[in-house]
C-alpha cells in the first residue's frame, strides 16, 4: 500500500479537467492536488505545495506536468530543489493517469512508477481495423 | 543594433518565448538577464534545459549584461533578452543602451500586485517603474505572443495611476 501525495501541473485548467476526467472513469481519488500556471507567482505555487506535502506527511510526492520546457516544468524543478525527494513525469495524459490511480495501491513505488510511464505511451496509437 | 526582442517576463524562459516567439522571429540566441538565476547553478540548469538545441542561450547578471549591450555585439537582431521585472530592465539602460520598445509579457500574481491583464500584475513600484522607462523614450507594450493582442501599457495604468 503506497501512500502518495499527487500533484497535477498544468496550463491554463487543463489539470482539474485532466483530474475530473478521470475520477469521472475511476471515482473520486486521494491526496490529488492540481495546480494551474495561470495567475500566481511561480514562487508562491512553491510554497503552497511545499505546505500541502508537509501536511499530508505521505511517503512519496509524485508530479505530473503537461509539457517538458514550459513554466509548468520550471515550477516542478523549483519543487524538487525544495524537495528532491519527489518523482516528476513529464507529458500527463488520461491513459497515464487511470494506470497510475488503478494500480496505486498494488505494486511497489518503484514499479508503479515505470507501469505508469510506459501505459501514458501505450496509450499514444493509430486506429488501425 | 536593435535587439529582436527585449522582453519583460517574470516566468523568463518558458513555452511562449521558445514557441510563441523565438520560432516565427528565427531567434538565434537568448539572453537571461537575471541576479538571482545567475547566483545559482541549479536555476541555470533549469532554465537551460528548457532551451531547444537550436537557439544559443546565455545566462547573465545585471552586470554582465551591461557590459555586453555596450560592446559590439554580432547578431543583436537575432536576440531575445529576458529580464523579470521594469525594475531589471531600467538597470540595464544607459551606457549606450537605448531601446525603442520592449514587451511586457507576464507579470503574475503576488500579495502586492494588482490585476491590470489576466498576464499582468503590477506593484506600485512596478507601475512607477513602466512610466519611468516610458519617460525614458521606450514604449512598452503588453503581449504574450505574436499572434495575440497588443496593448500599449499607458492605456493599461493611465486611469489607475
Amino acid at each position: 500500500m503506497n501512500s502518495i501525495v499527487t500533484f497535477i501541473i498544468a496550463h491554463e485548467d487543463f489539470s482539474s479537467a485532466l483530474l475530473r476526467t478521470v475520477e469521472k472513469i475511476l471515482g473520486p481519488q486521494k491526496q490529488v492536488f492540481t495546480f494551474s500556471n495561470q495567475q500566481d507567482d511561480l514562487p508562491v505555487l512553491v510554497q503552497r505545495m511545499i505546505t500541502i506535502i508537509k501536511k499530508q506527511q505521505a511517503e512519496n510526492v509524485v508530479v505530473f506536468v503537461d509539457l517538458k520546457g514550459g513554466s509548468c516544468w520550471n515550477l516542478t524543478g523549483m519543487l524538487h530543489h525544495q524537495y528532491p525527494q519527489l518523482v516528476a513525469i513529464a507529458g500527463v495524459n488520461v491513459p497515464m493517469l487511470v494506470s497510475f490511480f488503478n494500480y496505486q495501491d498494488d505494486l511497489p513505488f518503484e514499479d508503479l512508477i515505470n507501469k505508469t510511464i510506459l501505459d501514458g505511451g501505450k496509450g499514444i496509437l493509430r486506429l488501425e481495423y | 543594433m536593435k535587439v529582436q526582442l527585449l522582453r519583460i517576463d517574470d516566468r523568463l524562459i518558458h513555452g511562449q518565448v521558445v514557441l510563441g516567439w523565438a520560432k516565427p522571429l528565427r531567434s538565434r540566441r537568448i539572453l537571461l538577464c537575471d541576479d538571482g538565476v545567475a547566483a545559482n547553478e541549479w536555476e541555470k540548469q533549469l532554465y537551460l534545459s528548457c532551451v531547444p538545441g537550436n537557439l544559443h542561450s546565455v545566462i547573465m547578471n545585471t552586470q554582465e549584461t551591461r557590459k555586453f549591450l555596450a560592446g559590439d555585439q554580432p547578431d543583436l537582431d537575432k536576440t531575445i533578452i529576458l529580464v523579470k521585472s521594469p525594475q531589471v530592465l531600467l538597470q540595464l539602460i544607459g551606457n549606450g543602451f537605448k531601446p525603442q520598445e520592449a514587451n511586457l509579457g507576464g507579470m503574475h500574481y503576488a500579495e502586492d500586485r494588482q490585476k491590470y491583464l489576466p498576464f499582468v500584475f503590477l506593484s506600485p513600484q512596478d507601475v512607477q517603474d513602466l512610466l519611468t522607462l516610458t519617460q525614458k523614450g521606450i514604449s512598452i507594450y503588453c503581449q504574450e505572443v505574436p499572434t495575440a493582442k497588443k496593448y500599449n501599457i499607458l492605456e493599461i495604468i493611465g486611469d489607475r495611476k
